[in-house]
């Protein structure tokens, strides 16, 4: 099935300025892990606010679930695409972590006892139950963007859409989200949808889209993407580390089948080269 | 600037049932003309400690000196501006601080605030707008028609019109993507150099303190854990680790190329390209 499909779109915020998308087509299934990269500007963000009605198409459509998004079905897609935004401070209101994910429990009229059970089991998925009572800005910036979760996995979405979710938060908090993300990814094989510049945050994907000027630039997957890593520093992408010393060993006549995301692999591929030599 | 903490302590909403202190007995100097890097984990008290340098808070014990300055409890009030004057803070997304509504204006706003005279500003404002790369064209922009690289741009300019003495940069590169981040910092390393400013730095970022500064303080609940240059904190990773910091990727890639081929490489700076080739130099020599 597919989760979203992007046919033919063509959006821009002003009619004076530039089109951000231009015949812009993509297409996630799902239960698929997607990464969405580019750097700013490069159009990423506003694949996120189209895909949940937040901004409308000058001309294409788009389809969550197999359901064209229109003016009146908006509400009803919301549901089914859950968003995390870039700043923990601006998504909270309620008094208490339990109120908060309660919020948009209430407002979709879901019944009490099946509420309850809800913010139990969604606090659960993220590892936050032991906070319910907890005042949200008394939390730190990585439990705060976990409580978001749990507020969006609440309401039982096909699709958790996360926008520069950890580009605000410190190393321990970006750890902690990713490793909410994996486990949400093995608990419930939810479609999951990561807009980021942050290269630690492919790794768990399994496909990543690399955007650029409004365009897909590449589609591949996570082990193969770094084997374009020329073409990708020339739209401004930085490489990883490990990565970028593979390739200068490579030229020492140590070969790498895959660019190395994490330095174990780097030292392990190396040293079973060496070995040979 | 010479900056001297002196068994500096501070308490927020003392005498309270919320009382918190914050920072405990800090001595430190920074001295003229140095890089420092504050690194800690989030509530280790980096930003109160900022807060002293430019006179936002007053010790609850202890005295800081900046300069001629003298921060101190009980002391009688002086003029807290010409500190300001010196001191210029460029806090955590001070886009968010843009209101004019245009970037000149905006950039022109904290010194008019301190009397520049009429007759350099201009000149101020160009200058700045050089050294954030900003095209002329923008200072007659709307602040909120920028990009969000840009404004943070605009945010600079203005401290940087100041010509600071000090500059203390709260988490500068947070949220731009890698190349605005590394764009960022190369603009404040320049005019460090360029102005021979006293800078400092609070980073989550250990890649940039170790790029970056002379020397790293390390914040835990309030007091120094650690202070030296960037080769003496990065040796001791079981206490960066007690104070929930990680370290820079480069150093830990060495560790583990050393632990597996039994080779040190000292990491000087050298970039993946040389890494790579003493890497192979040093596993031929074995």
């Amino acid at each position: 099935m597919v989760a979203i499909e992007f046919r033919d779109v063509y959006f821009r915020y002003n009619e004076d300025t530039p089109w951000v998308l231009k015949n812009f087509n993509l297409k996630i299934e799902s239960k698929e892990t997607v990464a969405i990269l580019g750097h700013n500007g490069s159009g990423k963000s506003t694949i996120a606010k189209l895909a949940n009605g937040l901004l409308m198409p000058q001309a294409g459509e788009i389809f969550i679930d197999d359901r064209k998004i229109t003016p009146t079905n908006v509400w009803e897609i919301r549901q089914k695409i859950g968003m995390v935004f870039q700043n923990p401070e601006n998504q909270f209101v309620g008094t208490t972590v339990r109120d908060d994910v309660a919020f948009g429990l209430e407002n979709r009229a879901i019944a009490r006892e099946e509420m309850l059970r809800r913010i139990q089991e969604s606090l659960q998925q993220v590892g936050m139950e032991a906070y319910e009572n907890h005042e949200p800005h008394h939390l730190s910036g990585g439990q705060k963007q976990r409580v978001a979760i749990a507020s969006v996995m609440a309401i039982h979405p096909q699709v958790l859409l996360l926008d520069e979710a950890t580009a605000m938060l410190d190393p321990r908090g970006k750890k902690e989200i990713l490793a909410t993300v994996l486990s949400l990814k093995e608990q419930l094989a939810i479609t999951t949808v990561m807009i980021t510049h942050d290269l630690q945050e492919i790794s768990i994907a399994d496909r990543v889209i690399v955007m650029n000027k409004g365009a897909i630039f590449k589609d591949t997957t996570t082990d193969k993407l770094f084997n374009s890593h020329q073409e990708l520093q020339s739209i401004g992408l930085t490489i990883p580390l490990s990565v970028q010393l593979a390739i200068e060993l490579e030229q020492y006549g140590y070969p790498f089948s895959t660019y190395p995301l994490k330095q174990e692999e780097l030292i392990e591929t190396l040293w079973k080269s060496h070995l040979k030599m | 600037m010479e900056i001297t903490f002196k068994d500096v302590s501070y308490t927020y909403q003392p005498n309270t049932p919320f009382s918190h202190q914050a920072l405990t007995n800090m001595n430190l100097t920074i001295r003229d003309q140095e890089f420092v890097a504050v690194v800690g984990h989030t509530g280790s008290g980096k930003s109160t400690l900022l807060q002293h340098i430019n006179g936002l808070l007053i010790p609850s014990s202890g005295e800081v000196q900046i300069g001629s300055f003298v921060l101190s409890k009980g002391q009688k009030k002086q003029d807290l501006k010409k500190l300001r004057e010196k001191v210029g803070v460029v806090f955590q997304y001070p886009e968010h601080q843009l209101f004019e509504e245009t970037v000149e204006r905006d950039i022109r706003f904290a010194m008019e605030n301190f009397h520049i005279p009429k007759e350099d500003i201009q000149p101020r404002i160009m200058e700045a707008l050089a050294q954030v790369n900003l095209e002329e064209e923008v200072l007659a922009k709307s602040p909120f028609e920028l990009s969000g690289g840009q404004m943070r741009r605009v945010a600079i300019a203005g401290v940087l019109a100041m010509k600071p003495e000090v500059l203390i940069l709260d988490e500068p590169t947070a949220g731009l993507d890698p190349q605005g981040q590394q764009a960022i910092m190369d603009l404040f390393y320049r005019i460090h150099k360029e102005r021979g400013t006293t800078t400092i730095l609070v980073t989550h970022q250990m890649a940039d303190a170790l790029a970056y500064a002379d020397r790293i303080i390390v914040l835990a609940k309030g007091s120094m854990l650690m202070e030296g240059t960037p080769e003496q904190v990065f040796a001791n990773p079981d206490l960066l680790a007690e104070a929930n910091l990680d370290m820079p990727e480069v150093l830990t890639l060495l560790n583990h190329f050393e632990e597996r081929f039994g080779i040190h490489i000292a990491y000087q700076r050298q970039s993946a390209h040389d890494l790579a080739k003493e890497m192979i130099e040093k596993l031929r020599e074995t």
